[in-house]
């Protein structure tokens, strides 16, 4: 599945990025080109800072050192006057979206109003528009409720429209956690765990997605993923990340034979082992959704 | 699907429309209902319009901090301040007692009650965004907090600012609504014999507020509200400029309170900073969370029901229980009846509201017309209903969809 991608500018730049909660550094020093058009895994024990990078890339948390760039624009970088701290709503309407790792739908709000929040930062409507329900207003209503629709369709959730989001099916509210983020019209994506929770057949169906996004929508993707399958499968580049410092970037099988990437998810001594092994035992799935779900394996 | 419309968003839209003239039937039936009150009132000799056209104001009070504290999610204590702002401003642009009309300040053209009543609109607006902009970054209670604080400094600050403002006496002589002429020589006149106008006015007033209200609520910037409301950091991740949403809100809820500020201004004809104590914020607060948060119909029935009960029962009440105190001469009960018989009601008004809201929050925490919305958020059970749905996680329909769906 893994498509050659030709070496173009990268789309993020990160250089030196540092985060510090009080005494604990959370992310230590982590540079990391993202190609244009790749889909790139960070991967990592828990803990290891990895949702932290995320949301400095997505203007939650401001870094306490280094910089961040998309696409040539800094999102993050320098300090006082002529530095620039973007929020978070600012780097979503710069083109970057995300999902979260517990999902965060407006659990009370339809699907379809989920998604159409999501198209917030392409729309102009303002409070007297709403109120004289000027004819741009409702043009842009009409566009933004059929864009709405067209997605939710791509997801596979066209039918379930009407319903309210907490009421969905687990893997229904993450298909419609990335059809929200697709509703921004991001050129870069950010998932943070889209596979969390779900059985292997959910899984390679996620996978298969998430490549299919990335060719039909002309994406960019960054991963967060526990699952080594999802991770080796997709991913053009994957970054290790330990206690906040980044051990390897490379190839997946590049990645996968780094003594100290095994070093960190197996403890020491354990790479002389590894050849006993394809790929390193990662955290994959855990045994009792196997159990649940007998004859889901396929 | 078969239908009519080309696309499902059309036919959302075409249903929304329908759902919006039932709605709209609804609103002006109920309109019509209030507006043959002035005769009913003549009619049997009650003598209340002076008390109603104050809970009309009231009413469109209420709709203006649903928006901030129903909609937006943000608690606000100190909502008179900006019924304080509008009402003095509408004093100080017409009245020939201003400080600023006799320095000349003010056109001529804009002394009178429409200009005003535009005027005072647009500055309790932006003194929502000025009050709000600092505070907004708090949470919960703490924006409650220091709203309160508004609450009491800006009556305050017009009490003491006497130079301006003539101290606690107030300003007088506010300009009246010019007077509409009809064909025939007639004309429709705002002076304060003319209750019945008065009350027409402000019901038309509110039904304008309710109209623009409802499709705010139903607009981007409502959904942005919601969205808010309901998780910050996911709203702010969509895309949404959360401080720039609330700052909307406050400044949304503000403008009406100055809208009902001046008309009530315009009405009493006198403003004075005791008028506007912090009771009064509590009141709105306390109508909108009685009536229903977040739902404008339940709110319009909150703020009419304590209204009316604040202004007219507690009055009304008084004499049939001191009659029933009168009669209770009976020996052990005799000190009850002495006590009933010279009770006043008026008295007991907060602690009557007190006891309601107690109630209400008790038995129905939404309020006696919940959002449905409201309801599920306040419900609290949002995350135990997505682990039954883990639980109840059909495999086999998910597979055969899998197979054939996006896969």
């Amino acid at each position: 599945m893994v498509t050659e991608i030709e070496a173009g500018p990268p789309i993020l730049e990160a250089r030196g990025i540092t985060k510090q909660f009080g005494g604990l550094i959370a992310v230590d020093e982590v540079d990391l080109n993202i190609a244009t058009g790749s889909i790139t895994s960070v991967i990592g024990p828990n803990g290891a800072g990895k949702t932290t990078f995320f949301n400095m890339i997505a203007g939650i948390y401001k870094p306490t050192q280094g910089t961040i760039s998309f696409k040539g624009k800094p999102i993050f970088g320098g300090s006082g006057f002529g530095g620039t701290s973007l929020r978070p709503d600012q780097v979503t309407s710069l083109g970057i979206a995300r999902t979260f790792q517990n999902i965060r739908l407006f659990a009370n709000m339809t699907v379809i109003e989920n998604v159409l929040i999501g198209m917030h930062s392409r729309m102009k409507a303002g409070a007297i528009g709403a109120m004289l329900r000027t004819r741009s207003v409702m043009r842009e209503e009409h566009e933004a409720r059929e864009n709405a629709y067209s997605l939710l369709d791509y997801v596979g959730l066209g039918r379930q429209a009407q319903s309210t989001a907490k009421n969905l099916s687990y893997g229904d509210q993450r298909r419609l956690e990335v059809a929200r983020a697709l509703a921004s019209g991001p050129s870069l994506l950010l998932l943070d765990e889209p596979t969390a929770g779900m059985n292997p057949r959910e899984t390679a169906a996620m996978t298969a997605f998430i490549d299919k996004m990335r060719r039909e929508l002309n994406l960019t993707v960054l991963l967060i993923e526990h699952d080594m399958k999802v991770v080796m499968g997709i991913s053009d580049q994957v970054a290790v990340l330990d206690h906040g410092v980044k051990i390897a970037d490379g190839s997946g099988a590049e990645v996968r034979s780094n003594p100290e990437v095994i070093e960190a998810y197996l403890g020491k001594g354990a790479a002389e082992l590894s050849r006993q092994f394809d790929a390193p035992a990662a955290p994959v799935q855990s045994p009792q959704v196997e159990q649940l779900h007998p004859g889901a394996n396929p | 699907m078969a239908s009519s419309y080309a696309t499902r968003a059309e036919k959302w839209f075409a249903d929304r429309k329908q759902e919006e003239r039932k709605r709209l039937l609804w609103v002006l039936l109920g309109a019509a209902c209030l507006a043959v009150y002035p005769f009913l009132d003549s009619a049997l000799g009650l003598n209340q319009m002076g008390q109603w056209i104050p809970i009309f104001v009231f009413v469109i009070l209420a709709l203006g901090l649903n928006i901030v504290v129903g909609y937006a999610g943000l608690l606000d204590l100190g909502y008179v301040a900006f019924f304080v702002i509008g009402a003095y401003g509408n004093a100080f642009i017409t009245s020939p007692n201003s400080w600023f009309v006799q320095r000349g300040w003010i056109p001529e053209y804009l002394q009178s009650f429409w200009p005003a009543m535009a005027l005072s609109w647009v500055l309790a607006a932006i003194f929502g965004v000025i009050l709000g902009a600092p505070t907004l970054r708090l949470r919960g209670d703490y924006l409650a907090i220091v709203t309160l604080g508004f609450g009491e400094i800006v009556p305050d600050f017009y009490t003491n600012a006497s130079g301006i403002t003539n101290g606690p006496q107030g300003i007088g002589q506010i300009a009246k609504p010019p007077s509409i002429p009809l064909p025939g020589g007639r004309e429709i006149g705002f002076s304060t014999i003319d209750q019945d106008n008065w009350f027409w006015l402000v019901l038309v007033v509110g039904l304008v507020s309710i109209f623009m209200i409802t499709r705010l609520y139903d607009s981007r910037m409502g959904r942005s509200w919601q969205a808010i409301r309901e998780d910050e950091i996911a709203a702010a991740s969509m895309g949404i400029n959360t401080v720039s949403a609330k700052l909307w809100a406050f400044a949304l809820g503000a403008s009406f309170s100055g809208f009902a500020g001046s008309i009530y201004a315009g009405y009493v004809r006198v403003v004075y900073p005791d008028q506007f104590q912090f009771s009064v914020s509590i009141i709105i607060l306390a109508m909108v969370i009685l009536g229903g948060i977040g739902n404008i119909y339940g709110v319009i029935v909150g703020a009419i029901i304590i209204g009316s009960f604040d202004r007219i029962l507690a009055t009304e009440l008084t004499r049939p229980l001191n009659w029933m105190g009168e009669q209770l001469t009976w020996e052990p009960l005799s000190w009850l009846g002495e006590w009933l018989a010279t009770h006043n009601l008026n008295s007991d008004r907060f602690l009557i509201f007190g006891l309601a809201l107690v109630l209400i929050m008790l038995l129905r925490p939404g309020g006696l017309f919940p959002s449905s919305r409201r309801a599920a958020e306040l419900s609290g059970d949002d995350d135990d209903d997505v682990d039954d749905k883990e639980d109840l996680y059909d495999v086999r329909e998910e597979n055969a969809r899998l197979a054939g769906g996006n896969a």
